[in-house]
């Protein structure tokens, strides 16, 4: 509920975000990743990945781990709209090589991390 | 003459499969008879106790398939040319990215799930742990599949990293200071920071500038670094040798680093990026 009308508020240009956060118990396949979704995986109290699909359009998975005990690793906050807040940033080491933020739901390029010949994100910000 | 022709048209005829009972060492072998009964496939393989085996065969999307001792199998409508086969009475299932295995020992190595599934080396395999955080298994890691439920595996690809925001402020700081360039790389479990276009002192090596990488351990940076990398490898250009405990290779994110042996304390809260180049920085200096 919460989700649609986070979604309504944006359509009105009330709202601003590009990625809204989801939970699921188990790691979601590739097929199951919307773009605009991100899915964090959390069983009990621990939370494991977080899984997006690549923002620079290259279509790829990118599951980033939660365990604090491991590197790389990532922390996720979720605000009251469901807008994700991932620290720090990503960044890709593929052809795709983008390099960016999400803070509020968000993205921030970082310099010389916003893939160039790409149409499809052009238009959203 | 007439023979050896014979035996060159049959082998031309028959059926190539590989067999494995391990998941690590394949054999080829070949079956005279494109719709063999299981058993042939097993007598292929060289099985002596035909009866105490269970035979699956491996699909070309890594799916595997239950074949009965007398139960025919025709190799050529599937594509099938891989079978596993166990001296077991009993099966234990698992699931790689959503695909179901079986495997006849209770054991099976990270090696094992990585040839049956096909995971190239670019991924990671985690076994999905309920309640805690997923385990990356290694090749040589061994995982009991005889638990209760059904294992579950996943692979993620090591092409992600922290960007260097990932850094405590007193590192950055220090980066943005001396006007280094640099980049994080991610490998199983770890990253590490690559300093580019590192000077080295004129006329001592076999070139003027290499790349340093740093590797963060998980506690970074209480957790203590210890030796560093470079890459390409460079040579003492007076003996056109390795300098002293630097001729050892470490791979690290898919390349193979030269390795710096060199130790000193490490102070918590206090050293850093900058207690690494000052490391680095004497290591080449004093270099022999």
């Amino acid at each position: 509920m919460r989700k649609i009308v986070a979604r309504l508020l944006r359509a009105l240009g009330v709202m601003k975000f590009d990625f809204l956060a989801e939970t699921a118990s188990t790691f979601p396949s590739d097929a199951g990743l919307a773009q605009g979704r991100l899915v964090v995986v959390r069983d009990g109290d621990v939370e494991k990945w977080a899984c997006l699909t690549c923002p620079g359009g290259c279509g790829r998975t990118i599951n980033l781990s939660l365990n604090p005990l491991r590197r790389p690793k990532w922390t996720v906050a979720i605000d009251f709209w469901r807008r994700p807040t991932l620290l720090p940033s990503v960044h890709q080491l593929n052809e795709c090589g983008c390099h960016f933020w999400i803070k509020g739901g968000c993205i921030d390029w970082c310099q010389g991390g916003r893939p160039k010949d790409n149409s499809a994100m052009h238009g959203r910000h | 003459m007439t023979s050896e022709l014979n035996a060159a048209e049959a082998a031309n005829t028959a059926y190539r499969i590989r067999t494995t009972t391990d998941g690590v060492t394949f054999k080829d072998a070949s079956v005279p008879d494109p719709i063999p009964l299981g058993r042939q496939i097993l007598m292929a393989a060289g099985v002596r106790d035909i009866e105490n085996n269970i035979l699956y065969a491996i699909l070309p999307n890594g799916e595997f398939e239950d074949v009965r001792l007398d139960e025919t199998y025709d190799l050529r409508a599937k594509g099938t040319e891989v079978f596993a086969y166990f001296e077991s009475d009993r099966a234990f299932n698992f699931t790689i990215e959503q695909r179901q295995m079986s495997w006849g020992r209770n054991l099976i190595s990270g090696k094992a799930v990585r040839n049956l599934a096909g995971v190239d080396e670019r991924y990671t395999i985690y076994l999905e742990v309920r309640g805690g955080h997923d385990r990356p298994i290694g090749d040589t890691d061994l995982v009991d599949l005889s638990g209760k439920g059904i294992e579950r595996f996943i692979t993620v690809i090591r092409e992600t990293t922290e960007g260097l925001g990932a850094l405590p402020s007193a590192d950055r700081q220090f980066i943005e200071d001396h006007g280094l360039t640099c980049e994080m790389i991610a490998d199983a479990g770890s990253t590490g920071v690559v300093i580019k276009n590192f000077p080295l002192p004129p006329g001592k090596f076999d070139r003027d500038v290499v790349d340093v990488m740093i590797q963060l351990p998980a506690g970074y940076p209480d957790a203590s670094v210890d030796m560093f990398f470079t890459m390409p490898w460079i040579k003492l250009k007076a003996t056109g040798r390795y300098a002293n405990c630097a001729d050892q290779p470490h791979l690290f994110g898919g390349q193979n680093w030269q390795r710096w042996s060199r130790h000193a304390e490490w102070r918590a809260g206090i050293d850093g990026i900058r207690t690494m180049v000052a490391r680095a920085e004497l290591a080449f200096a004093k270099a022999a």
